[in-house]
């Protein structure tokens, strides 16, 4: 049993704490990702969506709620139909960027005036095949909200130079948490709409930082060190360089991109943890709310730590980084309740189509949660 | 002991109910609990096949369910005919040491063979069968894009020593029996200094700097015979084939696993390609050496025009994983060998 934490909120009515669980094992996962990886292989793929059900299932199945486990039940078959469709569009669209790259661009267009009907399809069809105590979540397909959303204010983004972004991004939360729903119960989204400004004004302060450090003392530095270097972007004159200088500068160059990419490790580190609080706490479902502690030095640390751990492994260590980052993404969100977890009930039943989810994930959109 | 403790949902609200579920000998299954009961045959269930450690679900036609947290206990009183073959059989490989070893010994070679042989012998089939008019936008574009970002400029060479080589090179290759002659071109470039290029759709470009470094115009024959097998062997078209297939094999592998493992995919996709390319430069270098050696010239030209550019580059010691083209040292080696 969870020991549920008597905490008092604002309005001081008693509230328990219930923190959510996540059981997976990096060892147990390995042996299900490779032979995933193995069957995908040999059958040239036609096994992924197979693999794709047992990975999510492994995952949500370990994921537990006051003792209950999600659950994910989409029928592989539909899957495979919707990548079938989805390595078409790949297809097409990588003949088009060689033979003819003045389609590329209208190509482009239509995928950007299809993205959001397929954003509403994709979240349905994930949304009504997750499951927990055997009642389905759900994702009301809003069309013309989407393209309001994806369209409207996308335009509008490049139109302010950015600088509604941060804006538009809330607008995305908003629409994809206001529209999902678990049985009959809404999930609402309360945040303020500008909350999203301090996290990226505070990032874009960082990147200036680095920015600043890389070209006035970084570069200066190197270039004094190697005046060689200057003249490198020119011709090179014949007397070529001193091999020994060469691997200096190598040497140099690799420690040089090594700082910067910490620093950007850094900083997206830092924008995923912070979006990812703002966005979790202000999560409500019939009076329950969602409180999400994540911590920028934490995650800072397991992705560096991941990252290196894959590369190191030639990939053997991607089922340990997947667990260890869902733990701790897991561990740190808790549902604030009045303790009644049993009154929801089951809305109606109808099937979504995974045409769409598959198309989202080729062209890598991830939108949500 | 046919008996196991299961929680039971209706599938109307998330309340749960404990239930002992009892597999009967007359194929049916009794449902009991505090105020549920119910009775359903085997063939009416579904039940999820085992992932890890994961709990088992019943599912029943009137959309109820059973959860078992404990797979192993449903797994011990679950009767022979509810055993299912196919897909369950997979935990058993997922979860077994030695399955899992054997797994990975198969994937390891079945990717390592994909990469060497698979995928580019599946690149040549089909770029044999795309028609070289195909290329054209391809190539122009490609060029376009080179003199728009100002990587080829005008060709500063006088006009006289333009025509005199294109002479040289055409009489060559109509001598060797070139169908369809490529269109060469040459070009002025601060950026790549003394190189050639093939593009696709037959454009083969030499840059003031190559034929300046040539002490021998026989040398720049050699570099000809070069480029040309870039263009007999499709080797534009197989690059694009080849690498695209690799990036769609890595996404397939990888899947849906976040973008610490996206950046870690890079490397390897790099030294693939990187790969790629030396293999056909070593190709373009064998079609030269027969080549040359139709044509009654000495193969030591090309190798004295390549000496001389890596002498220039410095780049002609050893191969790095990440090198588009063999060491310059080891092409001459093999260009003087025999």
């Amino acid at each position: 049993m969870q020991e549920n934490q008597v905490v008092l909120d604002e309005e001081s009515s008693p509230q328990v704490e219930i923190p959510l669980v996540f059981n997976g094992k990096a060892g147990e996962y390995f042996g299900i990702w490779i032979v995933n990886v193995l069957l995908t292989i040999i059958t040239i793929g036609i096994y992924a969506p197979w693999a794709k059900v047992r990975t999510k299932r492994y995952f949500y199945g370990n994921t537990l709620l006051a003792d209950s486990p999600f659950d994910f039940i989409a029928n592989p078959v539909v899957i495979l139909k919707g990548y079938f469709i989805a390595l078409v569009c790949y297809i097409i669209f990588s003949l088009a960027t060689e033979f003819q790259p003045q389609a590329v661009l209208p190509l482009m267009l239509v995928f950007f005036l299809v993205m959001p009907w397929v954003i509403v399809r994709s979240m349905a069809f994930r949304l009504t095949n997750t499951t927990y105590r055997n009642i389905r979540f759900h994702f009301e397909p809003a069309y013309a909200d989407a393209y309001k959303v994806f369209v409207g204010w996308g335009l509008l983004v490049p139109l302010s130079f950015g600088l509604i972004f941060p804006y538009y991004l809330y607008k995305q939360n908003k629409f994809v948490i206001d529209k999902s729903r678990f049985g009959k119960s809404p999930f609402e989204f309360g945040m303020e709409g500008g909350a999203f400004y301090p996290v990226y004004i505070i990032a874009m302060v960082l990147v200036a930082g680095l920015f600043f450090i890389v070209s006035f003392i970084a570069t200066p530095m190197m270039s004094t060190m190697f005046p060689e270097l200057a003249g490198m972007s020119g011709a090179v004159d014949e007397s070529g360089i001193d091999p020994e200088q060469q691997q200096a500068i190598q040497l140099f160059t690799f420690i040089y991109l090594g700082v910067v990419s910490v620093f950007y490790v850094a900083i997206y580190a830092y924008m995923q943890t912070a979006i990812n609080n703002l966005v979790w706490n202000n999560i409500s479902i019939a009076k329950q709310r969602f409180s999400s502690s994540l911590k920028t030095g934490r995650m800072m640390w397991l992705y560096y730590t991941n990252t290196l751990g894959i590369v190191l492994s030639f990939g053997l260590l991607i089922p340990w980084a997947r667990v260890r980052l869902t733990k701790y993404r897991v561990s740190c969100i808790s549902m604030l309740s009045d303790g009644e977890l049993n009154d929801f009930v089951a809305a109606e039943q109808h099937k979504g189509s995974a045409t769409g989810e598959e198309l989202g994930e080729v062209f890598g959109l991830d939108v949500g949660l | 002991m046919n008996k196991v403790e299961a929680t039971w949902y209706d599938g109307q609200s998330s309340t749960p109910q404990t239930v002992l579920l009892t597999f009967n000998l007359d194929e049916t299954v009794s449902i009991e609990g505090a105020g549920v009961s119910g009775c359903y045959g085997f063939k009416e269930m579904k039940i999820s096949p085992r992932i890890g450690n994961i709990h088992a679900r019943i599912q029943f036609p009137d959309n109820s369910l059973c959860e078992i947290t404990d797979y192993e206990s449903l797994q011990a009183v679950l009767p022979a005919s509810l055993k299912r073959g196919g897909l369950a059989n997979v935990h058993n490989w997922e979860n077994k040491l030695r399955y899992i070893a054997l797994a990975l010994l198969i994937t390891a070679s079945v990717i390592w063979s994909a990469v060497e042989y698979g995928l580019p012998a599946a690149a040549k089939f089909v770029a044999g069968t795309i028609p070289v008019e195909w290329e054209t936008a391809m190539g122009q574009q490609t060029l376009d894009a080179m003199e728009t970002l100002e990587i080829l400029e005008p060709t500063k060479l006088a006009e006289q020593r333009r025509e005199q080589l294109l002479q040289t090179f055409n009489e060559m290759l109509r001598n060797a029996g070139i169908e369809k002659l490529p269109r060469i071109e040459f070009r002025n470039s601060e950026a790549i200094g003394a190189n050639a290029l093939a593009l696709p759709s037959g454009i083969i470009i030499f840059t003031d700097a190559m034929v300046e470094l040539a002490e021998d115009d026989r040398e720049l024959l050699g570099i000809l015979a070069h480029e040309l097998a870039h263009i007999e062997y499709r080797h534009g078209m197989r690059h694009v084939l080849q690498n695209s297939a690799l990036a769609l094999m890595l996404i397939m592998i990888t899947g849906d696993v976040g973008s610490a493992s996206s950046l870690a995919a890079t490397l390897p996709t790099l030294l693939a390609q990187a790969k790629y390319s030396r293999e056909f430069e070593k190709e373009a270098d064998d079609y030269a050496v027969v080549f040359m050696d139709k044509q009654g010239l000495n193969k030591v030209h090309l190798a004295n025009i390549l000496e001389r550019l890596g002498n220039l580059y410095g780049d002609n010691q050893t191969t790095g994983y990440l090198d588009t083209h063999p060491a310059t040292q080891e092409r001459v080696n093999k260009l003087t060998a025999h």
